[in-house]
């Protein structure tokens, strides 16, 4: 897609963020210009939301691999929190007047703690935590506090962090969204959220994850098989389909635990598997009996960390694995807990969706953005607000990305509705990071003749699509970028190849 | 005469006395008395109290049941489980029927307890395809032969949609609540508005916290949903369960395993809180009528000693009793005022209640028809279909608690026409204290638990309709608006089946005109339909329910009149031959009929006293 011979999508809208600062020079929209050309440089912002207690700050831990976010059985992430990378430790709260306070911080069990007792918390927009770890270079993840929770203060807050009113542009480029179980609420939830952007509602930013996944099989040992079944179903349901590309499964406190497990955690556990039969049954079997002071010789005390960093489930994976193993080591555990977890599909969907559309989801935020400024400057200055506003539609209009996104969009949310093939083509066609030969669904060894021709015989088809008496005005958009995409790709095809693709 | 102490009766001795007042009737021949205290006496030790098991989906609810009766019973998965309304209720032998709904009526088939899972799961019957209105278990189970009916519901999908308000529109029906939610987090925002709507409208709503086998940390979301109780001025006890630990799959040698299970705790809970005092209604309701029979008895007694003891005034007992019998034989026929007045009530109940039900379902639909001119988002559109289907609701409920306190008051008229057409009806001698023909009316003025049930809000009108028939039947309407684990798959009513999927997906603002009016259009035309089902069926319901009042009213009177009768026409017989008895004889029946009162007063002396003399 880049070797496309027009500028890349992110050097147009640079050049909208140019212009945008030469007209708001000196005004108080000038900030805000700045922010939006450095967020064009910056990592992708996903933003982690889901109902309270869904595990959001626990899969952020796991998904940095290390213990930051605070977490807790009662409501604990108050604050609109972003983890980004730096090189140093530091910790910032920015207030709703734009001003950054220096925040200190002290780490329990790892977890950090925040000092705002200082601060108004109503005042804060934000807290923003830099960090070098290299799980952020790419990414900065963005933690919420829980919605339709009983503070109604926190649902508001991260309601409009995620932007779902129409007027605010949305602070992230992506989404993951938290469920425990497709709920009525997140399935609204997750509508609003595509609602707005550039190419409007839309699931190609979006991934579901169906959290605290080793709890909905009651923590049996087989709980992770009957969470995979259950997202398979949502994932093939008709209305997830239209709000999300994917869902997968993944228990949070198990790979955050697993990626961070210590030696003597990994001791105690397998002390706790010499135990005799009959007594570990006893003490599996629930949460209260495991802490029975009696039944163990390790301390209570420690067995209610163990039960802390593992869950019912964990301790239970854990012993059923030292058991079978033998002599399970700190690093065999992480292993299994980590693979158990199902943390790896989540990676991969984030390396296979998000990344490779950085750019593009980036510049779409960043529009959005610019958008609002326009809209701000109206009162003050119509006559160049018009002209950025405009400026803005032309960027968008002629960036190929843009109209593939759209195109995503329109198909992804069954707003046109292609059938079984025409989807399977339409995926095969616009999957990002892949190859030409793939992206036509030929053969890698395809001779160019025959990929020209597949590409030609592409464009030939959607465009008869398109002409169809029934087609729609969505549908025949639909049909004309597909045309165009292939045009594209026949024309990609024309040109020497550069070196080493 | 002070009012009927609540704490003094006590079911079970009150159960006896009534045993020993069948006793008496059996040796006297009276069946009619035999059988009328013998049901009384079944409900005292079996009042049908109903109790909804409910709460979000997942939280554990079939898992409770189940863990209640320690069988596996009602079908639990991992996945959305229940997808229609199950009441488990008391049978000597296991029976189920699955209530269905086929075109225009209801099919019962019979099916076997393994079949179970092709009908009220999501697995066997997703969605509710098969239009299963309910599922009725019988079971030989003790827990059930205490009167209760336990329903297990499918879980609801965000406790602020539409079947939540129709099950909040079912709760003046239910006895008792059991709200169900997991420990695995505190209470959300649609839950704890549930909860206190709950509670406003059922006097009975036990908090379960389930699977704390599976929490470690559930101590601490028990003390923050306690809080929240607390702070919404709405403290009750929080039972912490693990329905895991107790019931079916625990080893019976774990005796403290199950022990700590709170099983217990929440089944002893469902004593005193509902089967109790449910009991004490049916006792207090049971011995009014066993006195009101041990009052027919005496006089008759009386009569008889009478007349042995002075024959010369049996002609004219004779004749009084006589002019009364004639009375009675009025009374019971076709154009007595009291049937009269019956018949016109019931008609005109049934008009106004045929008439308000279309109007205010008129109202919905134009209010539906105006809202949806302006539907700019799909969003928009699902709040419409939440807000038709509370409304819809709403309405229907509306009916059916008219109806049922339109009867009362049916009744309550009948017996002050009587009681005015009887005035001179006493056929005892100015020696003895008059018959109170209204005390054959035992229910007037029986409900003492009047102040215990019943929501503020709702005042006195719902009093009685705990357990009622109509309660049945709107599990059935629930069933209808209460659409299975679809709500996990947001098509979580019928409407949005049809009109979610007409919008989905679709910007209305950017979108062409002419095809937003077209989905207005296609909005309208499903709301139409889904009014027009529901005011068929509704329609067909209320005129069922009618019929049942008028029966029900009818037949009640016409057989304690003919009951009367009995007693008079009796008494005169005995009164006759006693008349011609003489000598050794006289003296005989003379000590069997002192013998027989004292008995009488034994058996009253065991009943508090029930009403103002
Ligand atoms: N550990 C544990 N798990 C439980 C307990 N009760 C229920 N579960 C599990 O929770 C899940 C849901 O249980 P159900 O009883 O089907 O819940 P429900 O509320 O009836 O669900 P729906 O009918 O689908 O709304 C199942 O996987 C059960 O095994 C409990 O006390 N402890
Ligand atoms: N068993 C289990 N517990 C989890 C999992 N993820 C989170 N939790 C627990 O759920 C509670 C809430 O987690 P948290 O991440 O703070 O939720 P948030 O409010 O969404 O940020 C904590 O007690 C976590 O330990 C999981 O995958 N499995
Ligand atoms: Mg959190
Ligand atoms: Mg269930």
């Amino acid at each position: 897609m880049s070797a496309n011979p027009v500028l890349a999508v992110v050097d147009r809208v640079r050049m909208v963020c140019s212009l945008a600062a030469d007209i708001v020079i000196g005004t108080a929209l000038a900030p805000q210009v700045d922010a939006v050309r450095a967020r064009l440089d910056g990592a992708l912002r996903i933003a982690i939301a889901g109902r309270v207690k869904a595990g959001k700050s626990t899969l952020l831990n796991a998904l940095v691999g290390e213990r930051l976010a605070p977490t807790n059985a009662g409501e604990c992430t108050k604050v609109v929190t972003w983890y980004q990378y730096g090189t140093a430790y530091d910790v910032t709260a920015v207030g709703y007047d734009g001003r950054s306070t220096s925040i200190a911080f002290r780490r329990v069990d790892g977890a950090l703690n925040f000092d705002i007792e200082g601060l108004r918390l109503e005042a804060i927009e934000r807290l923003v935590v830099s960090w070098p770890s290299s799980a952020l270079r790419d990414i900065t993840l963005i933690d919420t506090p829980g919605l339709a929770s009983l503070s109604a203060e926190n649902s508001l807050r991260t309601t409009e962090f995620l932007a779902l009113d129409d007027t605010h542009p949305s602070d992230a480029d992506a989404v993951i969204y938290l469920m425990r179980h497709l709920h009525r609420r997140d399935a609204e939830f997750l509508g609003s959220f595509m609602d707005r952007s550039v190419a409007g509602a839309s699931p190609v930013n979006a991934v579901a994850v169906l959290s605290r996944a080793d709890e909905i099989g009651a923590g049996r040992l087989d709980a992770m098989a009957s969470a995979r079944r259950i997202s398979e179903r949502y994932e093939t349901n008709d209305v997830v389909r239209t709000l999300c590309t994917a869902v997968a499964p993944v228990a949070g406190l198990i790979a955050e635990t697993g990626l961070t497990l210590r030696e003597d955690e990994a001791w105690a556990l397998r002390r706790l598997a010499a135990t005799p039969a009959p007594v570990l049954e006893r003490m599996l079997r629930a949460a209260d009996a495991f802490c029975d002071p009696g039944a163990s010789e390790l301390t209570v005390e420690l067995r209610r960390q163990l039960l802390d960093r593992l869950g019912v489930f964990g301790v239970r994976f854990c012993v059923a694995e030292i058991r079978s193993h033998e002599s399970a080591t700190a690093n065999d555990l992480s292993k299994a807990l980590v693979a158990e977890s199902g943390l790896d599909a989540l990676r991969g969907l984030i390396a296979d969706l998000f990344l490779p559309r950085a750019h593009i989801l980036k510049a779409r935020t960043a529009l959005v953005s610019l958008r609002s400024i326009a809209r701000d400057l109206e009162s003050s200055d119509p006559a160049r607000a018009y002209q950025l506003a405009a400026e803005i539609e032309r960027c968008e209009a002629s960036a190929p990305d843009f109209a593939e996104l759209r195109l995503s969009h329109l198909v992804m949310s069954g707003i046109v509705a292609f059938n079984e093939g025409q989807r399977r083509e339409f995926s095969v066609l616009t999957s990002p990071g892949t190859g030409v030969e793939e992206r036509l669904g030929d053969d890698p060894a395809a001779d160019q003749a025959t990929l020209r021709a597949s590409a030609l015989a592409g464009v030939e088809r959607w465009r008869t699509y398109g002409s169809a008496p029934m087609a729609d005005i969505a549908m025949r958009e639909a049909c004309e970028t597909m045309a165009h995409t292939y045009e594209s790709l026949f024309v990609q095809l024309h040109e020497p190849r550069p070196a080493g693709i | 005469m002070s009012n009927p102490n609540l704490a003094e009766a006590r079911p079970i001795d009150i159960a006896a006395a009534v045993d020993a007042v069948i006793a008496l009737a059996t040796d006297l021949g009276r069946a009619d008395f035999v059988h009328r205290l013998t049901v009384a006496a079944a409900r005292v030790r079996r009042p049908a109290t109903i109790i909804c098991v409910v709460g979000e989906f997942k939280q554990g609810k079939s898992s409770l049941v189940n863990a209640l009766l320690g069988q596996a019973i009602c079908p639990v998965d991992d996945d959305i489980a229940t997808s229609a309304i199950t009441l488990l209720r008391y049978g000597a032998e296991p029976h189920i029927d699955v209530r269905r709904r086929v075109d225009d009526g209801i099919v019962v088939e019979q099916i076997e307890l393994s079949a179970l899972a092709d009908w009220v799961s999501e697995r066997g019957n997703p969605d509710n395809i098969k239009a299963v209105e309910r599922v009725d278990i019988s079971l030989p189970h003790p827990l059930l032969a205490n009167g209760l009916a336990i329903v297990d519901t499918p879980g609801m999908g965000g406790l602020g949609a539409g079947h939540a308000a129709a099950t909040l529109a079912f709760l003046p029906f239910a006895d008792g609540l059991v709200f169900v939610t997991d420990a695995s987090c505190e209470l959300s925002a649609p839950e704890a508005e549930f909860l206190d709507r709950a509670c406003e409208l059922c006097p009975n709503v036990l908090f379960a916290l389930t699977k704390t086998d599976l929490y470690p940390a559930w101590r601490q979301i028990a003390a923050i949903d306690a809080e929240r109780l607390r702070a919404a001025d709405n403290e009750r006890p929080i039972l912490p369960v693990s329905s895991m630990l107790y019931g079916t799959d625990v080893d019976p040698g774990d005796e403290s395993l199950a022990g700590t299970s709170g099983v217990p705790a929440l089944l002893e809970a469902l004593d005193t809180a509902i089967i109790a005092p449910a009991k004490t209604l049916a006792a207090l309701r049971a011995a009014a009528e066993a006195t009101g029979i041990l009052d027919q008895i005496e006089q008759q007694l009386r009569i008889e000693l009478d007349v042995l003891v002075d024959p010369a005034g049996a002609a004219e007992i004779v004749a009084r009793l006589a002019d009364a019998t004639a009375h009675l034989d009025v009374l019971r026929g076709p154009g007595a005022r009291w049937s009269l007045l019956v018949a016109d009530r019931v008609s005109d109940l049934s008009n106004n209640s045929g008439h308000q039900f279309r109007k205010a379902m008129r109202l919905v639909s134009r209010d539906m028809e105006d809202a949806i001119e302006l539907l700019k988002s799909p969003e928009d559109w699902d709040q419409l279909a939440r807000r038709l289907q509370t409304d819809v609701a709403g309405t229907v409920t509306t009916v059916f608690v008219g109806i049922e306190s339109e009867a009362q008051a049916i009744r309550e008229a009948v017996i002050d026409l009587i009681g005015e057409d009887s005035v001179d009806l006493s056929p005892m001698s100015a020696r003895r204290e008059r018959l109170d023909v209204m005390s054959i009316w035992t229910d007037k003025g029986v409900d003492p638990n009047a102040k215990h049930r019943g929501g503020e809000q709702l005042g006195s009108a719902l009093v009685g309709l705990r357990g009622a028939q109509s309660g049945i039947i709107m599990f059935g309407m629930v069933g209808r608006f209460l659409p299975a684990g679809a709500a996990a798959l947001m098509m979580s009513n019928p409407v949005t089946v049809g009109i979610g999927a007409v919008f989905a997906g679709m910007q209305l603002a950017d979108a062409h005109k002419r095809k937003i009016a077209m989905r207005r259009q296609q909005a309208r035309a499903n709301v139409r339909q889904f009014l027009d089902d529901v005011q068929f069926a509704i329609g067909n319901e209320i005129g069922e329910v009618m019929r049942d009042v008028q029966r029900g009213v009818r037949d009640e009177f016409t057989e304690r009149i003919s009951e009367l009768g009995r007693t008079y026409s009796d008494a005169a017989r005995q009164a006759q031959q006693a008349a011609q008895q003489g000598g050794e004889a006289a003296r005989d029946r003379i000590a069997v009929l002192k013998s027989t009162l004292e008995r009488v007063a034994q058996a009253r002396r065991t009943f508090p006293r029930l009403m103002p003399s």
